[in-house]
Formats: structure tokens, sequence, C-alpha cells
């Protein structure tokens, strides 16, 4: 997959700091207690997202942005924003082959400032908007 | 055998119970070392103050309902004691818990969410409107609230507390100190996901079982935030409450500025309140040790003024 980088002011902190951070590739190493569902893969690219506000958050407006993703399994991906993100949060992503996913945000945690590690999970894989099919 | 809760009888306080009223439901009664329960008083005939009297100096603090009628009782509790400025505060403030610990239960037993909002709302209202007479003062209201850290007396507890610091900081309109109270109420909602043998453990828990526990703020937030009729500062609250200044904390670890003001208040009061109870495996901690923990722990964990604001009014009064 065409992997993008995005320009400076984008990109959350460690991102930035992270030397490696685009280059990873590969299965994310698990520890021995790992109680996650699917293996992790590393998926460093820059995306395309619409996050959409709190189901129960009246007057708050979709916001287009970029995020960047830091790896991904069958079950949902890891990604970095600049803002802190909720849980239940929708989040449109289009990845950059064009695919097109939608996630909700399960968990969200500061990894430092301007940067936010977001735990998302797919909800409704969107196949017939996908230019991959 | 199955508990006096699970064949369908709730517990109510004898200090709640007002001479010379009718209330609309039998009461039963619990004898020493007996696992069933007995007629008491047939609903319709009133309470002598002799019964009530003969009942407290029996050490009787408990007598039961039927489940089905606990709307009864809450109806009883709010005609004849909270809404009556004759009666003394602290009586008020008891049947308000009662009132709000029944409702809770209610909502518990049948996991109606709705229910809890709504019982939280109406406390938070009656709250600010006892202690907004200032009639109160902390260490009688101390002396009024339960220390046992059962889940509901804990939240009635940080509640109480978090509208008083509430006050302390300036919050006057009576609304906005409702809503804080409501929030507090609701602050440990997500808890009722966590198995009870989990969250009475005595002994540590285990890291799968710390993981658990850590997610109550987010499940509750996910529960609240999807209805739409809670203040955003209130569903930060029940988020953001085990958050620490230093961005140490959980779920977020943010720090400082950007932890919402109510959920520093909370923050404190909750734990004042779980040092102040008694716990299955140690002593309630003394007030004023309590003060000096959250004191050492000012600018670090807790908002220093929120704590100095507290402890101040705390020490002053005990």
């Amino acid at each position: 997959m065409n992997q993008q980088h995005p320009s400076e002011s984008a990109i959350p902190t460690v991102a930035r700091t992270e030397e490696d951070f685009f280059s990873k590739c590969g299965p994310v190493p698990a520890s021995f207690d790992d109680m996650r569902r699917f293996p992790r893969f590393y998926y460093r690219t820059q995306v395309s997202a619409t996050i959409y506000p709190l189901p129960g958050i009246e007057g708050a407006i979709p916001t287009p942005c970029t995020l960047l993703t830091r790896d991904l399994s069958r079950g949902g991906v890891n990604v970095l924003h600049t803002e802190q993100l909720f849980p239940a949060q929708r989040i449109d992503l289009v990845l950059p082959d064009g695919v097109r996913r939608s996630v909700e945000v399960v968990w969200c945690r500061r990894l430092a400032p301007r940067c936010w590690s977001a735990g998302c999970r797919f909800i409704r894989p969107d196949r017939e908007n996908s230019e991959a099919g | 055998m199955l508990s006096l809760q699970a064949r369908g009888y709730l517990p109510i306080a004898t200090a709640t119970l007002c001479p010379q009223t009718v209330m609309a439901c039998d009461l039963y009664l619990q004898r020493r070392g007996c696992a069933f329960v007995e007629l008491y008083r047939s609903a319709r005939v009133p309470l002598t103050d002799a019964d009530i009297q003969k009942l407290r100096g029996d050490g009787i603090e408990h007598l039961y309902i039927r489940l089905e009628e606990a709307e009864a009782y809450r109806d009883y509790l709010c005609q004849h004691v909270i809404h009556d400025p004759d009666v003394p505060a602290t009586v008020r403030m008891r049947a308000l818990a009662e009132v709000t610990r029944v409702a809770f239960q209610d909502a518990l037993v049948a996991n109606r969410c709705d229910g809890m909002v709504a019982a939280a709302e109406q406390f938070g209202q009656h709250l600010t409107g006892i202690l907004a007479e200032r009639s109160l003062q902390f260490s009688e209201l101390y002396s009024t609230l339960a220390h046992d850290y059962y889940t509901f007396t804990h939240v009635c507890n940080v509640s109480v507390y978090c509208t008083m610091i509430g006050q302390l900081l300036g919050m006057s309109d009576l609304e906005e100190l409702a809503a804080l109270a409501s929030a507090a109420l609701l602050h440990d909602i997500g808890k009722r996901h966590i198995p009870a043998h989990i969250l009475n453990k005595r002994g540590k828990p285990t890291d799968a079982e710390w993981d658990l526990i850590r997610q109550h703020p987010t499940t509750g937030f996910r529960e609240l935030a999807a209805r739409g009729d809670l203040q955003w500062s209130q569903l930060m609250v029940v988020y953001q409450h085990h958050e620490r200044l230093d961005g140490r904390g959980y779920p977020c670890g943010l720090t400082a500025d950007e932890i919402d003001p109510w959920a520093k208040i909370c923050a404190v009061a909750d734990v004042f309140d779980a040092l102040t109870c008694q716990r299955p495996y140690r002593p309630p901690v003394p007030v004023a040790e309590v003060c000096d923990h959250l004191e050492s722990f000012a600018g670090q964990r807790f908002d220093p003024q929120v704590v100095a604001a507290w402890c101040s009014h705390v020490r002053s009064r005990v």
C-alpha cells in the first residue's frame, strides 16, 4: 500500500519524534498475556477522516481532518490525532488506496501534548464505496 | 439461601420514619438470628412515637418493605419528610439519601440507566435545596451520612461533598449545583458492570481485575453520553474523576488544564469519602489525616484550589 507522508503540522508529536515511525512494518509484538482477539500489524500512514460528534451532543458538526494510523487488525485500527477523541465517537476513514471504513472510538489516551492515541473498532465495512472493492 | 433482597424485600432505614404518619405499604421486621421477616405493621396503620422509639431502642436500624412497594415508600418520604421545612435538616438529608437509594436499587435491579439518571436529577435538586438553607454544618452532615462504603453510600456521600465544595468555590447557581450533585451521584455508574466479587475483594486486585476496574469511567461515559440530556461537565465528572494533574491517572492520562473543573472537584470528594469510610480490611481514616493526605498530593494528583477550599472548611468544623 502507498504510504503518504503528511505535512509537519498535521503530525502528532510522537510520530515526529519517532524517527522510524513510517518505516515500521510487520506484526506488532504481543505479550504473553495479550487478550486481543486478532493479531495486529504495523500500518503507518496518513488517512483522511471525518470525525463525528458524540451521538448525544447537540449542535456539533462532523469535522474533516487528517489522522495517522499506527496499527491495524481484523477488529480495528489504532490512530493518532492532535485532538482528544471520546469513546463512542464515529470516524469515517479514507485509506490511501481509497478504501473507506467506519470505526468507533473505544478508548483514547494522551501520549504527549497534542498527541492522542485512540483504539477504534470497525463498525461497518463499506465495500460498495471502496475503489479497491 | 437467598438474601431478603433476592426474595423481594427492600430494607428501609428506621431513622427515616415519622410518627403519626401513614405509609401505604406493609412494614416487615427481621428478628435477630432469623432468616425470614415477619409482618410488623400493616399498611395504613400509623406508627406512633413510642413504636419508633422502641425500634430505635432495640437497635433495629432497618425494617423491610416489598420491592414492588418502593414507589409508595418514596412518596411517603417526599411527602412527609423531605419537603417538610419543620423536619430537621439532618433527618431530611437522611430521608433524601434513603429515597435515592431505593430509586437506585430499583433501577439497578431492572438494569435501567434511565431510572438512575432520573433519581440523580431529583437528588441533585433536593440536596441543593437542603444545603442552600445553610442550616447544616459539616460535622452534622458528616454524622448524618453513612460511612460503610457500599456503592450507593459512597456515591451519595461524594455527591454531598461535591456540592459543598462547589459552594465553597463560589458556585451559587442552584441549577448548576444540582447538576454537579447529580453528576457526582452518577460518577461510578460504570461500576455496575464490574462483578461484585471484584469490587468487594479484600486483597489487591490482579492485573486483569485492575484492567476491568479501570474501565468503569469509560463504560459510564459511553452509557450516559448517548442519552443527550446531560451537560458536558456532568459527563466529564463520570469520565475524568480518576484523572490526575500529573497525567498519571486514567482512562486518558490527562494533565491539569485538560481536566474538567467538576471532575477535579469529584476527584477530591471521591478520595475523601473512600478514606473516611469503613472498609472490610481497615477502619476509617480520621478526617484530619485524610486532609493531610489530600494536601500532600495537592498539585500532583489533586487540584490545589479544591483541596485548599475543602480541607480548610473541614478542619475548621470537625
